[in-house]
């Protein structure tokens, strides 16, 4: 079974699954989709091992969900993940950061997210066939254009 | 797994490591966009070509070093695709292991052997 909804409902949808029985957290995640970021949480009934998924949409700029730490406490570390990895903030929830470094700005898994050795070695596709001088500059993803600052977030 | 301690021959088809037939390949670029690891450099210079009964000279782009990055290649194979005159091509060969990681970088001669 599949729940899907707006933030607001996804902590109502995970409650009501917790309350069908559906206890056991397999996975809290997020992907990254044009114009925000789908929150995806699959629960698991272990006594029939029927299963549900409850989806939600966050968003941009500022991708937000309540948290459901008080509902099921294992969700704690994959909204702490989702939060640095994909900049969701849980409302509610804990702040701690979990795997990146302090000051470490931006989202590593994010598209926008500008991949920061790329932006130090040239792109060895830039020359043209015979040597030729480029008509038009290609760039492959992950780069920054010129005009996008280097602090390895797409502005 | 068998206990068979015999060895088994590579097959023709396996995916060891990535050839280059350099006379084939006119250097159009199109392995070096496409590679995601960007581990495929390329240079290459333009020469006029005479022919019979043509009114001018061709202009024709001339491999000067095609260098493959093992160290990088993660052997997805998206060069081969993409190239549209089977320049680059599978062989069962495997790449050996190096000392350093700039001996991982193959030239044209070792990208040619056994094509």
């Amino acid at each position: 079974m599949l729940v899907e909804g707006q933030p607001e409902e996804w902590r109502q949808a995970l409650q009501e699954a917790i309350a069908d029985g559906f206890t056991y957290l397999d996975l809290l995640s997020a992907i990254d989709r044009e114009g925000g970021v789908e929150l995806i949480c699959h629960l698991v009934r272990l006594e029939d091992h029927r299963s549900r998924w409850v989806r939600a949409f966050a968003a941009d700029p500022n991708p937000q969900a309540p948290t459901s730490i008080d509902l099921l406490p294992a969700v704690s570390w994959p909204e702490r993940e989702v939060r640095e990895m994909f900049g969701v903030e849980f409302v509610g929830g804990s702040p701690v950061p979990l795997l990146l470094v302090d000051g470490r700005e931006g989202h590593p898994l994010r598209k926008s997210e500008l991949l920061r050795a790329r932006q130090e070695r040239p792109w060895p596709g830039e020359a043209e066939p015979g040597g030729r001088r480029a008509r038009r500059r290609h760039r492959p993803p992950g780069v920054a254009e010129p005009t996008d600052s280097v602090s390895g977030r797409r502005q | 797994m068998s206990d068979d301690d015999s060895e088994v021959p590579i097959p023709d088809a396996a995916r060891g490591t990535i050839i280059l037939d350099a006379p084939a390949c006119t250097s159009c670029m199109l392995c070096v966009r496409e590679c995601p690891v960007w581990c495929i450099e390329l240079t290459s210079h333009t020469e006029e070509v005479d022919e019979p009964g043509a009114r001018r000279p061709r202009s024709v782009a001339v491999l000067d070093s095609f260098t493959i990055d093992w160290g990088l290649c993660m052997f997805c194979g998206i060069c081969v695709e993409v190239c549209p005159f089977d320049a680059l091509a599978w062989s069962p060969q495997v790449e050996p292991s190096a000392e350093t990681k700039s001996d991982l970088v193959s030239g044209i001669e070792r990208l040619s052997e056994g094509s």
